[in-house]
């Protein structure tokens, strides 16, 4: 009845592992902290499930007191029936109860884990892998976990004592009745295996199928404006036809042989029910065996090759589990960002004096970045870096924030290396503005506040003064309470900039590094967010990824960077004379 | 529903055959018990054994008979399912492909795309699952029912009367449960957004050093999900032991009823013992009745979102109107639109002409109107007044095809897609090698595409991941030239160019001059060149003219100057 169906909706094939073994090991330690928990869960699975087991010989005893008439005997075994159907039952819940528990208390750790672990990741882990994957992770994998914890462990080990019981239940019935099995279930065994193995590439070719039409969808679907204005419907209803077949032929396919297992066991446990049947009888007649005795068998033999059957699915599932938990631990033991030993404090402010001292640095190892980079930043003065988009500009903001550590050379903060300082002392010394502006669900006092905790409503109110913001966040219904999120108030890109630029000079740090790239907004909020731009970086070193000229002009240091690496620096005039890239740049600009 | 099942109305006879074999098979199964009861009550105590090996091998054919009848149905199910999907798909992806845009503003690329993929999905699986399970499970259920009436009416009576009660079992705990699932849903949302939040802001919160108190944020709605999961879990964990609990103590009250019956001679052993295997099905099909119906409640669901596609009606009218001796290439003549007809107007009474060949800009911040400009040229879109000419006749009176067959155009969000850089280029039409190459040189394409490995033939994967934004955008531009169309529209495409590349492509756009060209903008650098330019504020024109004009008496044009090449140059004061 129960047909393979693959994992997931979109029928993902199942998932190995890579190393079961050491996967095993580290699920282990989880279970280690419970192990009492997980003794209880134990000693319940296995009297919870013999208690089960001891119906059908009780059956047995009642069909023999019917055949031999000895009626008298039934009302006690009924009895005995309903206790230990009852019993097992209550078990069986108390079971199901505790394993929520143990799997709730594990998966709430891994979770937990995973996100401390998200946070003490260095920049460069969230630059190289899809937020989608991380957050698949954290849901979907954690879930797949918790599903196999509380209840197909419970299941598979429940099954594996109904196998045992049944099997020596049998035994003690009739071991001649047994030889049965001898033909069904090395047949039952082979029959599986053999359409696993025609199946697995099967279903294999039918999510590839399925995924490569899902994603012509999605393409076309996203382009289809595109499509629309070069009147290339037909073209790709056409290549959607041929790819829409292709997968429903694999669909027929797969479902063909994979609907052949269902029948195949169910054809093989009713050979053992007519093969018992009838050796049974033939037994009965021989006198080896009692009537009752034969139905205990007929029904034992049921919870034998029942679980059987089901143990195929379980193994994919619990396959599956372990290639979840394996992709969660890979997070786990990424290395996080390492601090000095003896790290130096910074007390106070500092001035905000950097300079950069025959630095180094690569993304990729023996691509270079920055080669040998000298550059001296006087406290109070404007570095502006320029290039062509993706030339790799957030370079020199990494190395600032060591988001990215260099590879050779120094940067000094007030004459110190700051690889002598921790990581957050560093980045306490610079307020940030990005290009994407970085809200979260909260309110707008919460969102301007952020990173400075002790800021008051009427700190945080003066500052949005200061920024032209006040006005427009007082018009809003709850005002600074608003609550931000992606579907509530409607906020503009530009007022979004405001807020983080409000949410940067609160935190009056001595240095200040900002994206000015030009965002869609209207000219009234451009000249907003340009002034309060210019309040923000007044006195302070600033460094600026800038687009607007008037910044590039009125900067003491121009940093030119084109193919991700420095390649001109100095000021204006001094560019401009020496006719290079920045000439050119500047040049075709006006063109 | 009814109109998805429709799909498989072709295959009537392909269905009504399979159901048919389907039947046969379920019966034969259904006799093996009856036959062992029959073998153990009549045949046995007349200690024939000649007899019982006949019975044995009646129940190997049965068994054998079933297990045939089983695959050939299958088969057959999957059969028309996988044909079946397949039509619906296709019409529904055609149904979408010609959609105006309008209709698909309303559903959503999304929601289409979720329609496409997931929700056919369910309706297949549908259509299978229930021709294979769906016939099997009621045929046992009422097979079973039926048999054991047929056996001992009054011994079947107690499984007739203990189904209701586990279906109100069920249901009841299933409705206790769905509220719990419902809110834990509600947690896990917040949840994963609180997760995507804190990596979308990773370098603000390391600048900030508030990794600790996001954590401990983190522990909060982490707890809460737990305790919800916990909660969600006693109340479904009660559902199989209490299923489990209730078929057992009917097989109780059967052996316990059934005995006093054999007692008096009004049933037999053999009787019972088929109880026993008719029992383990009815609960098997109970199980799997279950299932089905949280499958067909949720292809149900699908099913409507997918009709609702097909039943679309909407297409573009075309009118016949007579050309209009004029000379201006393209004409605007107090147009006007709204996306919707109770909003304020998107364009407000817009009048303008541009010169075959000319270069015409259109400047504006956003949400001015511009893109829309280019929307109603393209018939995405019909104006709500007035009337766009196209060589002096209305747009609406083109076909579709030959309107936009006009048109080269790199729009906003424009889309490379997974072929090679050539197909991409060409994208459909019957364009030579030669003008692609001729394309990507305007485009200043030609320079990285012939540095690539496999140049013209390199793989482009989906939305062009493998190529920088400068790269994608020329491609794009490449594939606008490439049919050398009467008209370019390019909204906002050198936004991803660096200014050396922007320029550069310009001046060979000016120098070349094949086509009436519509710049649209928001960097004053980009249009400056134009012959004409448009100046858009909220809809209204509010300025037209060349650069020199517009600097020197239109208000907005000159505060944009100010703005993007600094005017105010000398304010900033040096720490």
């Amino acid at each position: 009845m129960s047909v393979p169906m693959g994992k997931g909706p979109m029928g993902a094939p199942v998932e190995k592992p890579r190393d079961t073994k050491k996967v095993l090991r580290r699920l282990f330690v989880y279970v280690k902290e419970l192990k009492w928990m997980f003794l209880a869960a134990i000693i319940l699975t296995i009297s919870a499930n013999m208690l089960q087991l001891l119906g059908p010989a009780l059956t047995g005893q009642i069909i023999d007191a019917i055949k031999g008439a000895q009626y008298e005997r039934i009302p006690r075994i009924i009895i005995l029936m309903i206790i230990f159907y009852v019993i097992s039952s209550v078990f069986l819940y108390m079971l199901q109860i505790l394993m929520i528990h143990v799997s709730q208390k594990i998966v709430k750790k891994m979770r937990q884990q995973l996100f401390d672990k998200f946070m003490d990741l260095p920049v460069n882990y969230f630059d190289s892998h899809q937020i989608g994957d991380m957050i698949s992770r954290i849901s979907y994998d954690i879930d797949t976990i918790n599903t196999s914890l509380s209840s197909d462990l419970v299941q598979l080990f429940g099954s594996l004592i109904t196998v045992l019981g049944a099997l020596l239940m049998m035994i003690l019935i009739s071991p001649i009745l047994l030889m049965v099995f001898v033909i069904t279930i090395p047949a039952s065994i082979y029959t599986t295996r053999y359409l696993a193995k025609k199946t697995r590439p099967l279903f294999r070719k039918r999510s590839a199928k399925l995924g490569d039409m899902n994603g012509f969808v999605e393409e076309t679907l996203s382009g289809l404006k595109t499509i629309k204005a070069y009147s290339q419907e037909e073209t790709m209803f056409d290549e959607f036809k041929a790819k829409n077949r292709e997968a429903s032929e694999a669909y027929y396919q797969a479902d063909y042989y994979g609907g052949i297992t269902g029948p195949s066991i169910g054809f093989i446990n009713n050979i053992s029910l007519a093969l018992i049947s009838m050796f049974g009888s033939l037994l009965f007649l021989y006198q080896l065996i009692s009537i009752g005795n034969i139905s205990s068998f007929i029904l034992y033999s049921r919870r034998f090759s029942g679980p059987i059957s089901e143990a195929a699915n379980m193994v994919a599932e619990l396959q599956s589990t372990l290639a979840a938990s394996e992709r969660v631990f890979r997070v786990l033991d990424e290395p996080i960002e390492q601090e000095v030993e003896t790290p130096m404090e910074i007390t106070g402010s500092t001035r905000g004096e950097i300079e950069f001292k025959d630095v180094h640095f690569s993304y990729i190892k023996d691509v270079k970045v920055i080669e040998n980079l000298n550059l001296h930043v006087q406290p109070g003065q404007l570095v502006a870096i320029v290039g062509p988009t993706g030339a790799g500009k957030t370079t020199m903001i990494n190395l600032l924030m060591r988001f990215y550590d260099v590879d050779q050379g120094q940067i000094l903060l007030d004459g110190v290396d700051i690889a002598n300082y921790t990581r957050s002392d560093v980045r306490k010394q610079f307020g940030m503005v990005l290009q994407d502006t970085w809200l979260f669900h909260g309110t707008i006092f919460e969102n301007i506040a952020y990173g400075h905790p002790e800021a008051t409503l009427e700190d945080v109110i003066e500052i949005a003064r200061e920024v032209k913001i006040h006005h427009f966040i007082t018009g809003l219904k709850d005002g600074y309470h608003t609550i931000l999120s992606d579907d509530g108030v409607n906020i503009s890109k530009g007022q979004k900039q405001l807020m983080t630029i409000a949410r940067a000079m609160l935190q009056q740090r001595p240095m200040i590094i900002l994206d000015e790239a030009t965002s869609n907004v209207d000219t009234r909020t451009e000249s907003m967010i340009q002034s309060a731009m210019r309040k923000l970086m007044q006195d302070k070193t600033c460094f600026v990824i800038a687009h607007r000229l008037s910044t590039i002009v009125n900067a003491d240091v121009i940093l030119v960077v084109d193919r991700g690496k420095v390649v001109e620096s100095g000021t204006h005039d001094q560019l401009m004379s020496s006719k290079g890239y920045y000439y050119q740049l500047y040049m075709a600009q006006f063109d | 529903m009814k109109q998805v099942l429709g799909y498989l109305s072709p295959y009537k006879g392909r269905v009504f055959v399979g159901l048919l074999v389907k039947s046969f098979a379920t019966i034969m199964e259904l006799f093996l018990p009856y036959i062992l009861a029959y073998v153990i009550d009549e045949v046995v105590p007349l200690g024939d054994y000649g007899r019982v090996i006949w019975f044995g091998i009646i129940m190997l054919v049965s068994a054998v008979l079933a297990y045939i009848g089983n695959i050939v149905a299958n088969r057959m199910a999957a059969r028309v399912s996988s044909w079946a999907i397949e039509a619906l798909r296709n019409d529904s992806y055609e149904k979408i492909m010609y959609f105006t845009n309008r209709k698909v503003d309303e559903l959503t690329i999304p929601s289409l795309i979720s329609r496409m993929t997931s929700d056919t999905y369910h309706v297949y699986r549908m259509f299978n699952v229930v021709q294979r399970i769906g016939i099997r499970a009621p045929i046992i259920l009422l097979g079973s029912i039926g048999m054991m009436l047929f056996i001992d009416a009054y011994l079947a009576m107690v499984l007739v009367l203990l189904l209701p009660v586990i279906t109100l079992v069920v249901v009841f705990i299933s409705k206790k449960g769905i509220p719990f699932y419902d809110s834990l849903q509600q947690k896990l949302d917040i949840l994963v957004r609180v997760v995507r939040e804190n990596i979308a802001g990773i370098r603000i919160i390391k600048a900030l050093a508030k990794e600790s108190s996001e954590k401990e944020k983190f522990e909060l709605i982490n707890e809460e999900v737990s305790k919800k999961e916990r909660l969600a879990g006693y109340v479904v964990s009660t559902l199989n032991p209490s299923m489990n609990l209730l078929l057992n103590l009917g097989l109780i009250i059967i052996l316990y009823i059934g005995a006093q019956r054999v007692q008096v001679n009004l049933s037999s052993t053999g009787s019972i013992i088929a109880f026993m295997s008719y029992f383990t099905l009815i609960l098997n099909s109970f199980l799997a009745l279950n299932r089905i119906f949280l499958l067909i409640s949720r292809a149900n669901a699908s099913a409507l979102r997918i009709v609702d596609i097909l039943n679309t009606q909407d297409h573009i009218e075309i009118s016949h109107t007579e050309k209009v001796e004029i000379s201006p290439f393209i004409e605007f003549k107090d147009v006007s639109f709204s996306y919707n007809q109770n909003e304020s107007h998107q364009l407000q009474n817009l009048n303008f002409k541009i010169e075959k060949n000319s270069i015409f800009g259109i400047i504006g911040s956003t949400g001015s109107g511009k893109t829309t400009i280019a929307q109603l040229l393209l018939r995405f879109y019909d104006v709500s007044s007035g009337t766009i000419l196209i060589d002096g006749k209305d747009i609406k009176s083109y076909q579709l095809k030959d309107l936009r067959s006009k048109f080269g155009v790199v729009l906003q969000n424009d889309r490379l897609f997974s072929s090679s850089v050539e197909e991409n280029i060409k994208f459909g039409r019957d364009v030579e090698f030669e003008s692609i190459q001729e394309a990507a040189d305007l485009a200043q394409a030609k320079g990285f595409i012939e540095q690539l490995s496999k140049q013209y033939d390199e793989r482009v994967l989906r939305g062009g991941a493998n190529f920088s934004g400068g790269q994608r955008q020329r491609m794009l531009i490449a594939r606008a030239l490439a049919d050398r169309p009467e008209i370019l529209i390019f909204d906002d495409a050198s936004s991803a160019l660096d200014y050396r590349t922007d320029a550069q492509f310009r001046t060979s756009l000016r120098k070349t001059r094949l086509s009436t060209t519509i710049l649209i903008a928001q960097r004053i650098s980009t249009v400056m060149s134009a012959d004409q330019i448009l100046v858009l504020e909220e809809g209204r024109m509010v300025g037209l003219g060349t650069h020199d004009q517009l600097s020197k008496n239109n208000r907005l044009y000159q505060e944009l100057i100010k703005l993007q090449l600094g005017g105010d140059v000398h304010e900033r004061s040096n720490g």
